[in-house]
């Protein structure tokens, strides 16, 4: 190649790296700029999801008839249970720490099982169109229809209570809000022209799905699984409330809930202990999802 | 204009050193910086600029429709017939905007509701700002507007909805909408790019004419000097938030004087050099979040000089109505540098 | 950068790189069809430029989707290098994508935002060389950039880094990237500054130069092919009009639409501002033409025997075609 072509003058290339000055992550400002309570929050539950078999102050599950109906340190109860027992006597703390691994567990379980048939399904109706299109398209009609909570029941109630079956249930019922809205970004990003020239370049159709189209539509992707996480929390909460969750004795926060109940009025820490702390973890999880579509979003980018 | 502000009867509309800066996450940008200039009734006037040169954001300004919280017009003064909008109240604003000044928009599909007529979008603004609201008197008051921008048989397009008109057509609608409140300065910004090139001569000659017709002041913001060529009194040619030149039009294309204007005209008549190439301008615009002390056109100038890099340059008048901001055109007409503030001749 | 003569069958010199024949293509709509495309027929050689001009619905889009194989053509065909381009074997095909490359217009949405310069210039190299281009690549790349005026640092980041007028680089360089035979050009200084459009202009010229491939440009006004093309087609309502060289389309255009169109991208001139159209109204809906020729109902010279007949496309004089009865 001949160098006639005079090399291009005078024309910075803007790095990211040199666009004006970082923000400085102290005070206010930090905390206007990123979610840092709720990701203090998340921090908190998912390293006791983590650790817990490690810093769980009792054995969760073991009860302890003597020590049954403790309140929390401060409303006359001791530091041997910083947040008071349950009516069997067993560490609420410790079951709230417990209670984090196994909504953790299944609430990511949940969320990537239904992401992978989401998304999969998405690209393929959307790329390819027609007829699957319009198959796939009508089956998601059909799940995003069907009320949850009776098939929940039904499967329960069929095959009996497990964690595992909540898993299944759960992913089963929730790919379909994936494969809605990740269907309609892959039509867009299918009709930009960066898929057209990859096309007159030869590329194959698995080329195109997993090199161009399935990298753009990793933000929205990944919104969404975040919104999806708190949601899942929240019904494996209410289903275990109902029974129709983890079997006992395994500690749940909606299972505490569901215990806690009965003792209203006699330890109303059994209550409120379980009860904010599913509202807190959720609702972190929601402000940190948008602050994230929010960040991920080109259109807010600059501002 | 000669400065003899006391004497001289008040413009339609005279803007005076605005300011509008944009503060994001990546550094402050001055969208515009500094921008002064006057316009009567019956004139008028393009800015003429290429993306980020500011001019889209001036008009903007001037209607304060920039969008908040990052966008802010830091200081100066938009004084339409000697009142300055720039301190008047969101709601007093509102009534300005529609009433006495209005926009024709680059794209005339979005311009429009797709849901309603076009009857019962014309109609809306005549109920706000000029609170008719008689049936038939709203109703002659839409048809005389659309006859005036030459719709055939208006009585039937007012029941039409914009997905059934053509681009052309609905450009002609947009421009109905913008004059029916009779306002007295009519601002519109890239009125012909998204339209055809047979149909843009079309739609420029019913801006020109109306604007004739109601002596109307009439601000053409464009990318194109075929567009300012047909229909402008006076242009500024803008670049990095400041007017570089200004002047009368047959002036500017008879003597352009500050080499960005000069290599922007060399471009748009495809003047080409001995070796059969084009013309060009060589680099990119300046990115408006870092600008250097000194004239932002300086890494692209051909005639740079080394003070262009470091200071920039005052606005210096060549005749009565054109000005430069630029050294070496100072230079090449034996103007001293005498510390005139940037902003001052206008 | 020399071509690869293998990947094309033996043609006989002086061929053309691409020829449509008698090429339509008809969609059905709601309410009737849509003629995209009537009866084209045009052959770039090698070496040569071919400019398609004309306003929204003309078919020149449509047009640039058949010679791009992206859609076959419902009559007619697309040969190239002699070959139907709908019967190509599996090799074969690979063939057409090594040859064939396109830009278009949106600098934007051309390049993917997710990949970062290496990847978007070099990928039609990978797809279609496979292991043969491996050590290469980095040679390539640079020698690539430089052609098209980058700086070899360019190639680490993303899209989203540069201008439009430099993305328009970076998709130029990767249309270049396998010395193709055929650039299938589609507005591509349209959406760029008007101080940045004579630099890639200039940059396609010298490419061409160097690469030795056909070009076929579109575009929507006379201004902006006129420095590139060596012939000239106008087109209304999927159909040529006016097919010449370039120094006639611009001298001597004798179809009423390209006249119109010549005066609306004369270079301004404030003292004859020019405000008086020759042609009339919008372009009639392509899926119900007015009868006769189509250009009839905004014609400045139209008579009642355009109404009956269609005007077919004849030559009048050295190589320029035109269809009209009025035209000398």
């Amino acid at each position: 190649m001949s160098q006639e072509v005079q090399p291009f003058e005078g024309a910075p290339i803007v790095t990211p790296v040199e666009i004006g000055p970082r923000p400085r992550f102290r005070g206010l400002r930090a905390i206007r700029r990123y979610p840092v309570i709720p990701l203090f929050i998340i921090g908190v539950v998912v390293l006791s999801g983590l650790l817990a078999p490690w810093i769980q102050p009792h054995e969760p599950n073991s009860p302890d008839l003597l020590a049954s109906l403790e309140q929390p340190v401060g409303f006359g109860g001791d530091w041997s249970h910083p947040l008071g027992t349950d009516e069997l006597g067993r560490d609420v703390l410790s079951r709230v720490i417990s209670g984090a691994r196994i909504s953790l567990l299944i609430s990511l379980s949940v969320v990537l099982g239904a992401g992978a048939i989401g998304t999969v399904l998405a690209l393929v109706a959307g790329y390819f169109g027609g007829i699957l299109d319009a198959v796939i398209s009508r089956i998601t009609d059909v799940f995003l229809s069907v009320p949850f909570l009776l098939v929940a029941i039904a499967v329960v109630g069929a095959w009996g209570a497990s964690t595992q079956h909540l898993v299944v249930v759960l992913v089963f019922m929730t790919w379909s809000g994936y494969a809605r809205v990740l269907r309609g970004e892959v039509l867009r990003i299918r009709n930009l022209e960066f898929v057209k020239l990859a096309r007159v370049a030869g590329c194959s159709n698995g080329r195109i799905l997993f090199s161009h189209i399935l990298p753009n539509i990793v933000n929205p992707l990944v919104i969404l699984a975040t919104l999806q996480l708190s949601a899942v929390i929240i019904i494996e909460a209410s289903l275990s409330y109902l029974g129709l969750g983890v079997p006992l004795p395994q500690a749940t926060w909606g299972g505490m809930l569901a215990e806690g109940k009965n003792y209203i009025g006699v330890s109303n820490a059994m209550v409120i202990i379980p009860g904010v702390t599913i509202a807190l973890t959720c609702l972190s999880i929601n402000l940190f999802g948008d602050w994230l579509r929010v960040r991920l979003d080109p259109r807010f980018r600059q501002l | 204009m000669s400065r003899a502000p006391s004497t001289q009867s008040r413009h339609l509309l005279e803007v005076k050193d605005l300011r509008t800066h944009f503060f994001t996450r990546n550094g402050v940008a001055k969208a515009v910086d500094g921008v002064s200039f006057s316009l009567d009734r019956g004139q008028t006037l393009g800015l003429v600029g290429e993306s980020g040169s500011g001019k889209t954001v001036t008009l903007m300004s001037i209607v304060r429709l920039i969008p908040k919280p990052a966008g802010r017009i830091v200081s100066g003064e938009v004084l339409l017939e000697g009142r300055d909008l720039l301190k008047l109240s969101d709601r007093d604003m509102r009534e300005v905007r529609g009433a006495e000044i209005s926009v024709v928009t680059q794209d005339p599909m979005t311009s429009l509701n797709p849901l309603y007529t076009i009857g019962n979008q014309m109609e809306e603004p005549l109920r706000y700002h000029q609170h008719i609201r008689s049936h038939s008197e709203l109703r002659s008051h839409v048809l005389d507007a659309l006859k005036k921008v030459g719709i055939p048989v208006p009585e039937r397009r007012m029941k039409s909805y914009p997905h059934q008109l053509s681009g052309g057509q609905r450009q002609r609608i947009v421009t109905a909408m913008a004059i029916e409140c009779q306002p007295s300065l009519l601002i519109a910004d890239e009125p012909t790019t998204a339209l055809d090139v047979t149909v843009q001569i079309q739609i420029l000659r019913l801006l020109r004419e109306v604007q004739k017709e109601m002596n109307l002041g009439m601000i053409v913001v464009t990318h194109d000097l075929a567009v300012v060529a047909r229909v402008c009194d006076v242009v500024a040619v803008m670049y990095a938030g400041r007017i570089v030149e200004k002047a009368p039009i047959v002036e500017m294309f008879e003597k352009p004087s500050h080499p960005y204007t000069q290599a922007l005209m060399k471009a748009v008549e495809g003047e080409r050099d001995a070796t059969g190439r084009l013309y060009t301008i060589e680099g990119q615009p300046p990115d408006v979040r870092r600008l250097s002390p000194g004239c932002p056109f300086a890494p692209r100038c051909p005639k740079v000089m080394d003070i262009c890099r470091g200071e920039y340059p005052p606005v210096a008048s060549l005749s009565s109505q054109h000005t430069v901001s630029c050294w070496a055109a100072m230079k090449e007409n034996g103007i001293e540098h005498i510390g005139l503030a940037p902003g001052v001749a206008s | 950068m020399t071509i690869q003569d293998r990947t094309r069958p033996a043609t006989p010199p002086a061929s053309a790189v691409i020829t449509i024949e008698a090429v339509s293509k008809v969609y059905p709509v709601r309410g009737g069809v849509l003629k995209a495309v009537d009866n084209v027929s045009l052959s770039i050689p090698r070496g040569k430029t071919v400019g398609v001009v004309g306003e929204s619905g003309c078919g020149k889009t449509t047009l640039s989707r058949l010679v791009l194989r992206m859609e076959p053509p419902t009559e007619g065909r697309v040969l190239f290098g002699g070959r139907d381009v709908w019967k190509l074997g599996r090799s074969e095909r690979k063939g057409f994508h090594r040859g064939v490359a396109a830009v278009f217009q949106d600098p934007y949405s051309s390049l993917n935002p997710r990949h970062r310069v290496s990847q978007i210039v070099l990928e039609p190299v990978r797809v279609n060389m496979g292991r043969e281009s491996g050590g290469l690549s980095r040679v390539r790349l640079n020698d690539l950039l430089r052609s098209v005026g980058l700086p070899e640092a360019a190639a680490g980041l993303y899209p989203h880094e540069f201008s439009g007028g430099q993305r328009q680089r970076i998709a130029i360089a990767r249309a270049i990237s396998l010395s193709p035979d055929l650039v299938v050009l589609d507005e591509p200084v349209s959406a760029l500054d008007v101080s940045i459009r004579a630099q890639i202009l200039n940059l396609l010229k010298d490419l061409q130069q160097q690469i030795g491939g056909a070009y076929l440009f579109i575009a929507h006004d006379l201004a902006a092919v006129r420095h590139m093309s060596d012939e000239i087609a106008v087109m209304y309502l999927g159909a040529v009009v006016e097919y010449a060289p370039v120094q006639a389309i611009y001298n001597a255009p004798k179809h009423p639409y390209t006249q119109g169109l010549l005066a609306a991208s004369l270079p301004p001139d404030p003292r004859r501002p020019n405000l008086d159209a020759t042609i009339f109204g919008e372009i009639p809906s392509p899926i119900d033409p007015p009868s006769g020729c189509r250009f009839r109902t905004r014609c400045p010279i139209a008579v009642a025997h355009c109404a009956e007949e269609r005007p077919p496309l004849r030559e009048r004089g050295d190589g320029h075609l035109v269809a009209c009865h009025l035209a000398d």
